[in-house]
């Protein structure tokens, strides 16, 4: 076997005796090896001495009765039983959702902490990284039909609609965009080239209750949960410029074995939101019915949430259709995301305020020599 | 202000989950917000906070407590400390308090201040890790309050010392 990764060896420090048969055969006989646990091992003595605190003894019954006496709300309803989604889009559909209601909620978070707030910009300033979503278990029909619309939460006004062109040359999608148009290895990039480019976007959602508790009763579901300054507040998304470059034909008979490569580059979104703090968005979105009580989603949203709330872009990946690796090239993090059957594979990454994607048909070492040439 | 109590909406039984889960976590979560505080009544404090939210938020027999009340604690200490961190920087127009201390315990507070400032700038997800995993957490408890698999927590604990060390470097030198 190779030499073990980071992890393992930060982890035999700690807990000596997860390791399997064959990573302990390989440390015994590898000098290289014991030598990285042991400049690992001053590393972590060094943390333990930066983070040591004096002992933090508690009365645990007067916390009790202080807690108890400031709680004044009931339980939420009991867990939730969710039915198998049939489509395998939703799969990937409902952790967008997550992603995009918790970009808002991260949006707060990154400049604000827990204060009330009047105006707060997101401008993720990377790296990009990737969160595994876990399937929904059981029986997921209804999974997606019980989640929560949350367009039907309040008014969407767009402000500044995208526009969308495809077939432009190389000039004009540099010009339109006002990015760099890439031009990756030849041996990668074969067939004609198509680019296509789309505007700066801007809408603005407005939460209401009202409106959330009318379209909840008309579709028949449960009526959603609105804390205390939710109604009335605000987010502001602005989106793109982006330019999408395909090398090679995607239609209808394409597929993940035949995908050509496409690189695409965009403005990382800004967000702003008015009103509300990261605690009240996180707790609107966790107590609404069909995800509050549902541990795999609650999870999600705290998984994809923590790296927003940093100020990095987060991709969900579902855990049972793709994988995804930190991979750093020349100094710039990105991570690798790959397909569970090994036909695709993509690398993204973040510079300054764009997000660079390429991907298609291709293997690791394919796309980091991509990489190489137009990272 | 009620109280908590069973209700047919908590159903039955679930203030006694409440304080089960309670006397377990509370020093755990408590240890969790003072290592990345360094300040036992202010962790108090945000410990309180997050078990006030998970009551109002989740079943007490939920599945995943433990690892939520892990996992918010480490993120609520965190946004404790940026605020402080903004706000100091606000009253640092105003001048100080002479401390009545010997120089030991100004040269200590200094080490205190300068780790929770690298704290503060680290990206979310380090700072937790570090938060979780120094307050006794093993590497599972780790992996299930990030969200992350078993394997991963120790790369990223790997990545997060290094950058905590490079973080406190940056503070000395400035």
């Amino acid at each position: 076997m190779g030499h073990l990764g980071d992890g393992a060896l930060r982890r035999l420090i700690d807990e000596p005796l997860a390791m399997s048969d064959s990573e302990r055969f390989h440390y015994q006989h590898c000098e290289r090896c014991q030598a990285r646990r042991r400049e690992y091992e001053v590393e972590t003595e060094s943390a333990g001495r930066l983070l040591a605190v004096g002992p933090a003894e508690v009365d645990t019954q007067a916390a009790l009765r202080a807690v108890t006496a400031r709680s004044g709300q009931p339980a939420p309803a009991p867990l939730r039983l969710f039915a198998r989604s049939a489509s395998s889009l939703n799969a990937f559909r409902r952790p967008i959702l997550l992603a995009a209601a918790l970009l808002a909620l991260a949006s707060v978070a990154v400049t604000a902490g827990p204060a009330l707030l009047t105006t707060t910009i997101f401008e993720p300033k990377g790296p990009v990284t990737t969160v595994t979503v876990n399937p929904p278990t059981g029986d997921t029909e209804g999974l997606v039909a019980g989640l929560p619309d949350l367009s039907a939460y309040g008014d969407m006004t767009v402000i500044k609609k995208a526009q969308t062109q495809t077939g432009v040359t190389a000039a004009e999608a540099a010009s339109t965009t006002g990015l760099k148009v890439l031009t990756p290895p030849a041996q990668y990039a074969t067939g004609s080239v198509t680019y296509t480019t789309v505007t700066a976007s801007e809408g603005s959602f407005t939460f209401s209750k009202t409106k959330a508790i009318a379209a909840a009763q008309a579709a028949g579901k449960p009526v959603p949960v609105f804390p205390d300054g939710i109604d009335g507040s605000t987010i502001d998304v602005t989106a793109g410029p982006a330019l999408v470059e395909v090398f090679g034909t995607v239609d209808k008979n394409s597929t993940l074995s035949n995908l050509p490569l496409i690189v695409a580059s965009s403005k990382a979104p800004v967000v702003k939101s008015t009103g509300v703090s990261y605690e009240q968005l996180e707790a609107f979105l966790v107590a609404q019915p069909g995800i509050a009580g549902n541990a795999t989603l609650v999870a999600a949203i705290h998984a994809i949430g923590a790296p927003l709330a940093a100020g990095q872009l987060a991709i969900p990946i579902p855990a049972d259709r793709a994988t995804s690796k930190d991979e750093t090239t020349s100094g710039v993090p990105g991570v690798l995301i790959s397909d569970k059957t090994g036909l695709a594979s993509a690398l993204v990454w973040q510079k300054g305020d764009i997000v660079y994607a390429a991907g298609g048909h291709f293997d690791e070492s394919q796309l980091l020599a991509i990489y190489q040439s137009i990272g | 202000m009620q109280a908590i109590n069973a209700s047919p909406r908590t159903g039955v039984g679930s203030r006694d989950d409440f304080e089960r889960l309670f006397r377990e976590e509370y020093p755990r979560v408590v240890g969790i917000a003072n290592r990345v505080l360094a300040d036992r009544q202010a962790a108090e404090d945000v410990a309180q906070e997050v078990f006030v939210d998970f009551h109002r938020l989740h079943r007490a027999d939920a599945p995943y407590a433990g690892p939520w009340l892990h996992a918010a604690a480490a993120h609520r200490a965190l946004n404790a400390i940026r605020s402080r961190l903004r706000r100091a920087k606000r009253e640092a127009a105003y001048p100080a308090p002479v401390p009545a201390d010997p120089a030991e315990e100004a040269e200590r507070a200094e080490e205190r201040r300068l780790v929770r400032a690298a704290l503060a700038r680290m990206p979310n997800r380090g700072a937790t890790v570090l938060a979780l995993r120094y307050s006794g957490l093993s590497y599972s408890e780790v992996a299930g309050a990030l969200g992350v698999g078993v394997n991963q927590v120790g790369t990223l604990l790997r990545r997060a010392e290094a950058q905590l060390r490079r973080e406190v470097e940056r503070g000395t030198s400035r």
